[in-house]
C-alpha cells in the first residue's frame, strides 16, 4: 500500500497532510521510518524480500521460510489468534531471533534501531495502520511456583487436551497428525519437540510456553487454547511441558565408551548402555555437495558406547516425527529420490579406515584418507559397510572385511539404533583404547524425503574408549574435549554460516 | 517526535498509505435493512450432471472416524439437484432486515463439519463446537480475490462439548474456508454476507430467496468445485422469479 502510494501526487499528498495527525499519534509513534527502511534493506531484505513478501534471495534455502510481512500473520504474539502482534511483540522477536530457524537475533542493533524496524515492517501490511485491527494483548500473569504436583496435574491437562495428537505422547513431535500438518502456505511443518525446549521459536521460559498455547502460532496448525483451558490448568500444563526438557542441549564433542564384561548386545534396552554417559551432537544440513539438505528433519543425535576386548557397540538415538521402515535408502548420490520411491529412515557412523593418519575429509573421506561408513537402513534393519574416498567415490566395502551388526527400534518418536563392530587388531586396529578416534554421523528421514547427499550431518567428533578407571578417562576426555570443541565449533559455525542457519 | 520536521517526506508516505486505507475502509454504500414493500422472490433449482461425490481417506482417529468420510462436494439428488450451492445477490444496498442475532454454529460431528456449507452475516457471532470425543481444531481462512487464503483464527476444540463463540470470525465479508489441522480431510465453507440475500441450496438443489426488492438483480451462484457463475434476473412485485441453473 505504502509503495503504491509512494509514487502518487496531488490528491494523495493532500490526503497525507490531512491524515498526518493520525499517523503521528498512532503506531508509528516517533520511530524513524527512513532509518528503518535503510536498515531493513541492508539487514533483512535478503531473507524477507525488499517488498516484505518473504521472498529474499536466501528464502528458498530456508525452512521455515522467512515471514511474509504482507500476510499480517505472525507466530509469536501476545494477542489472540489471528490478530496482529503488538509493537513490543515484534520488537521482542526481532531482538531475540527465532532459535533453530534462519531468523537471527538482532539485539546488538539496539532498542532505537529495532523500534525503527518495527515501524517499517508494519508498512508492508495495511491492517497495521487500521486502529480497529489493533487489539489488546491477552494478559500473561506472573507464573506461580512450579511444583511436583503442578507437573503431575499438568500431565493430566496435556492428556485431556490431546496435545499429544500433534506433539506425541512423550512430546517428541510424533503425534498421529504430525505427518500431515502443513503451514498456511502449504509447506509441511513439524510439531515442536517438547524434549528440546531450546528449539522453541518463541522462547523457552514458562511465560513463553503459556503464551504459545494460549494465543497459538499463526500461520501454523498450532491452535489457540485461550478459550478451552482455564487459567490454573494452563500453568499446570506449562509446568508439565517445561518438565519434559533439560534447560540446555549441552552438546558434547566426545563419546566416552565404557568397558563391559562379556558379549555386546544389539538391544538398545540392554543394561550396559544405561551406565554409559550420553553425548548429544548437533546435526546440520549437508549443504556442501549437490543434493543439499537445507532444512534437515533431525537436529541432534545422542550417542552412548560400550566396548569389550573384541568389539565396540554404539547406541545412536534421535527423534523424528515418524519412523519409516518401508522402502530403502542410500548414503550418497546427488539426485533426489524418485517421487514414488518409498524411503526408509537411515543413519550412518563414519570413522577413518585407518587409525592414526590424517583426519579424512568429513564428506565421506578423500582419495588419500578413506573412511569406513556403517550405514544402517531401517528398511532392511541391518547395516551395510561402505568404503569412502569422497562423496562421489563411496562404494560397498570389499568382501571379506569386517562385519558390522546393527538393529534399530522406533518407538514414541525416537529411533534407537545399535551398531556392534569389531575393534580390529594389530595394524588394522580401528578403535584402540585411550585414543581419540574421529567419528561422525549422518541421519536420513524418509518422511522428509532425505536420501543420498540430502542428509543431516555432524562434523567430526571423537570416540574415546575409557580405561576401566573412569575417573582419569573423564579428565582426559574433558581436556581433549575442550580443544576439540573449539575446533569443531569453528567448523559448525562455518557450516551454519554457509547455510544461513536454515536448520530446524 | 523529533523526526517530524526532518522526515516529513517519509511521514507523508505513511500518511498517504493510511489515507488510502481509510478510503477503502469506508464502503461506498453499506447495507440498510427495513420493510420491503412491493418485493418479490427468487426461487429455483441448481443442477449438475455426471458428478459423483468422492470419499476422503481418514488418516487419524480411524477407530472413531471410520476409514473414510464423504467429501460432500457433490451431494446430488435423483433428478440432478445439487446441494450446498450458495446463491446470493452481491450488489444490493437495501432490502429486508439482516438478522445478526441468530445461531450460527459449525459443529464437529463424526470427523466432519456440520453444516458443510453455510451463510452467516458479517458482524454476528460465529460458534464452533466439538461433539466428538477426539480433538479437532477449527482453522478459519478468508479466501482472497486471487484465491489465496488469509488466516483468520485457529481455535483448539480439545474435548467433547467444548463450544467457542467469536465475533471476530465474521469481522470481514467474503468466503471463509474452514479446515481442521488434526484431520486434514475436514473442510467447511462459510459465506460471510453483508446482506440477507444469500441462500444455500437444500438436498433437492432448491433455494428460495424471499422479500427481494422489485427490479433487476444479478445472482451469483457458487459451488466449491464448480466455481462462480452469475445470472441476471428481474423480480416483479408479488411474484416469484424462477432461476434454474445447470452447472
Ligand atoms: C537469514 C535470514 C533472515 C534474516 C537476515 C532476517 N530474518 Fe526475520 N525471519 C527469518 C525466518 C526464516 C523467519 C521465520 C521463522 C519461523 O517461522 O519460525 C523470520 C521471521 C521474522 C519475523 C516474524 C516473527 C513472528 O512472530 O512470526 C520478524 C518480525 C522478522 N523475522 C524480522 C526480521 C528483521 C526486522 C530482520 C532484519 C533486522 C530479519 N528478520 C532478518 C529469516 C531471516
Ligand atoms: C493440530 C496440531 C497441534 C496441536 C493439537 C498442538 N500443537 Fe503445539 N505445535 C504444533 C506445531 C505444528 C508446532 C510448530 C510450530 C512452528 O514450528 O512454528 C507447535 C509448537 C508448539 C510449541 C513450541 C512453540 C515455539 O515457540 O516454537 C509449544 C510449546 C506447543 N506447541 C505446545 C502445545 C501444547 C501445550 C498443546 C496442547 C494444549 C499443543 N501444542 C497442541 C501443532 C500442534
Ligand atoms: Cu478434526
Amino acid at each position: 500500500m505504502m509503495r503504491g502510494a509512494k509514487g502518487g501526487i496531488g490528491i494523495i499528498e493532500l490526503l497525507a497532510i490531512t491524515a498526518g495527525s493520525i499517523v503521528v499519534g498512532a503506531a508509528a509513534g516517533a520511530a524513524d521510518l527512513e532509518a528503518g527502511r535503510a536498515l531493513y534493506d541492508d539487514k533483512c531484505a535478503q531473507c524477507h524480500g525488499l517488498s516484505g513478501e518473504g521472498d529474499g534471495v536466501a528464502a528458498d534455502a530456508l525452512d521455515p521460510r522467512p515471514r511474509d510481512f504482507t500476510s499480517g500473520s505472525f507466530k509469536i504474539r501476545t494477542t489472540p489468534s489471528g490478530e496482529l502482534p503488538t509493537d513490543p511483540d515484534l520488537a521482542s522477536i526481532i531482538e531475540r531471533g527465532m532459535p533453530y530457524t534462519g531468523m537471527p537475533a538482532w539485539d546488538f542493533l539496539g532498542d532505537e534501531a529495532i523500534a525503527n524496524l518495527v515501524a517499517y515492517i508494519q508498512t508492508f501490511n495495511e491492517d497495521f495502520a487500521d486502529p480497529e485491527m489493533r487489539v489488546d494483548p491477552v494478559e500473561i500473569p506472573s507464573p506461580p511456583a512450579m511444583t511436583e504436583e503442578s507437573v503431575e496435574k499438568g500431565r493430566q491437562v496435556f492428556v485431556e487436551n490431546k496435545c499429544g495428537e500433534c506433539h506425541g505422547d512423550q512430546g517428541r513431535g510424533d503425534g498421529e497428525s504430525a505427518p500431515t500438518l502443513m503451514t498456511d502456505a502449504g509447506i509441511p511443518i513439524r510439531p515442536a519437540d517438547m524434549t528440546k525446549r531450546w528449539t522453541f521459536r518463541g522462547g523457552s521460559s514458562r511465560s513463553d510456553i503459556y503464551r504459545t498455547f494460549t494465543t497459538g502460532l499463526d500461520g501454523t496448525p498450532m491452535p489457540s487454547y485461550a478459550d478451552s483451558i482455564d487459567e490454573e490448568q494452563r500453568w499446570q500444563l506449562v509446568d508439565y511441558v517445561y518438565s519434559l526438557s533439560e534447560d540446555e542441549p549441552g552438546y558434547g564433542s566426545v563419546v566416552v565408551a565404557q568397558p563391559v564384561e562379556g558379549p555386546l548386545s544389539l538391544d538398545p534396552g540392554d543394561g550396559s548402555f544405561a551406565n554409559a554417559p550420553v553425548t548429544r551432537f548437533p546435526m546440520l544440513g549437508q549443504v556442501t555437495d549437490p543434493g543439499r539438505a537445507f532444512a534437515p528433519a533431525v537436529n541432534a543425535v545422542e550417542v552412548r558406547a560400550v566396548y569389550n576386548d573384541e568389539e565396540v557397540a554404539l547406541l545412536v538415538s534421535w527423534h523424528d516425527i515418524a519412523g519409516r521402515r518401508e522402502g530403502s535408502n542410500r548414503p550418497n548420490g546427488r539426485d533426489a529420490a524418485p517421487a514414488d520411491a518409498a524411503l526408509s529412515d537411515a543413519v550412518a557412523v563414519q570413522l577413518p579406515s585407518k587409525h592414526g593418519g590424517t583426519k579424512p575429509y568429513m564428506f565421506y573421506g578423500d582419495p588419500a584418507n578413506s573412511v569406513d561408513l556403517w550405514f544402517y537402513e531401517a528398511g532392511a534393519n541391518e547395516a551395510r559397510v561402505y568404503l569412502g574416498r569422497g562423496e562421489e567415490n563411496l562404494a560397498p566395502a570389499p568382501a571379506g572385511g569386517d562385519e558390522i551388526r546393527a538393529k534399530g527400534v522406533y518407538e514414541d518418536g525416537r529411533w534407537q539404533v545399535v551398531f556392534v563392530a569389531p575393534r580390529g587388531s594389530g595394524d588394522a586396529q580401528r578403535v584402540p583404547q585411550e585414543t581419540f578416534v574421529p567419528i561422525a554421523f549422518s541421519v536420513w528421514s524418509g518422511l522428509a524425503r532425505e536420501s543420498g547427499n540430502r542428509r543431516a550431518i555432524s562434523s567430526w567428533y571423537h570416540l574415546y574408549l575409557a580405561p576401566p578407571d573412569t575417573g582419569e578417562a573423564y579428565k582426559a576426555a574433558g581436556m581433549m574435549g575442550l580443544g576439540a570443541l573449539v575446533a569443531e565449533l569453528l567448523v559448525v559455525a562455518s557450516v551454519r554460516r554457509s547455510q544461513a542457519g536454515g536448520q530446524s | 517526535m523529533r523526526h517530524i520536521s526532518t522526515k516529513l517526506g517519509r511521514l507523508a508516505d505513511l500518511a498517504a498509505s493510511m489515507a488510502v486505507v481509510l478510503l477503502i475502509a469506508t464502503p461506498a454504500a453499506a447495507y440498510t435493512g427495513g420493510a420491503v414493500s412491493n418485493g418479490g422472490s427468487i426461487k429455483g433449482k441448481i443442477t449438475v450432471s455426471g458428478k459423483q461425490d468422492e470419499t476422503k481417506e481418514v488418516v487419524k482417529d480411524k477407530s472413531f472416524c471410520g476409514g473414510s468420510v464423504p467429501a460432500e462436494k457433490f451431494i446430488v439428488s435423483g433428478d440432478g439437484g445439487l446441494k450446498n450451492v450458495i446463491v446470493r445477490i452481491d450488489a444490493i444496498d437495501s432490502g429486508k432486515p439482516i438478522d445478526k442475532e441468530g445461531n450460527f454454529t459449525v459443529s464437529n460431528v463424526k470427523c466432519r463439519f456440520d453444516p458443510h456449507v453455510m451463510v452467516a452475516p458479517k458482524g454476528a457471532t460465529m460458534k464452533v463446537r466439538n461433539d466428538d470425543p477426539v480433538l479437532h481444531n477449527s482453522h478459519f481462512y478468508l479466501v482472497q480475490a486471487d484465491s489465496s487464503k488469509k488466516n483468520v483464527i485457529n481455535l483448539a476444540l480439545p474435548r467433547q462439548g467444548v463450544e467457542i463463540g467469536k465475533k471476530k470470525i465474521l469481522r470481514k465479508p467474503g468466503l471463509l474456508s474452514v479446515k481442521c489441522d488434526a484431520h486434514d480431510f475436514m473442510q467447511a465453507w462459510i459465506w460471510v454476507a453483508e446482506n440477507p440475500y444469500a441462500e444455500v441450496t437444500d438436498a433437492s438443489g432448491s433455494f428460495n430467496m424471499s422479500d427481494v426488492p422489485a427490479g433487476s438483480h444479478t445472482l451469483t451462484i457458487w459451488h466449491e468445485e464448480l466455481g462462480e457463475k452469475t445470472v441476471d434476473v428481474t423480480v416483479e412485485a408479488g411474484k416469484a422469479a424462477n432461476v434454474d441453473f445447470s452447472f
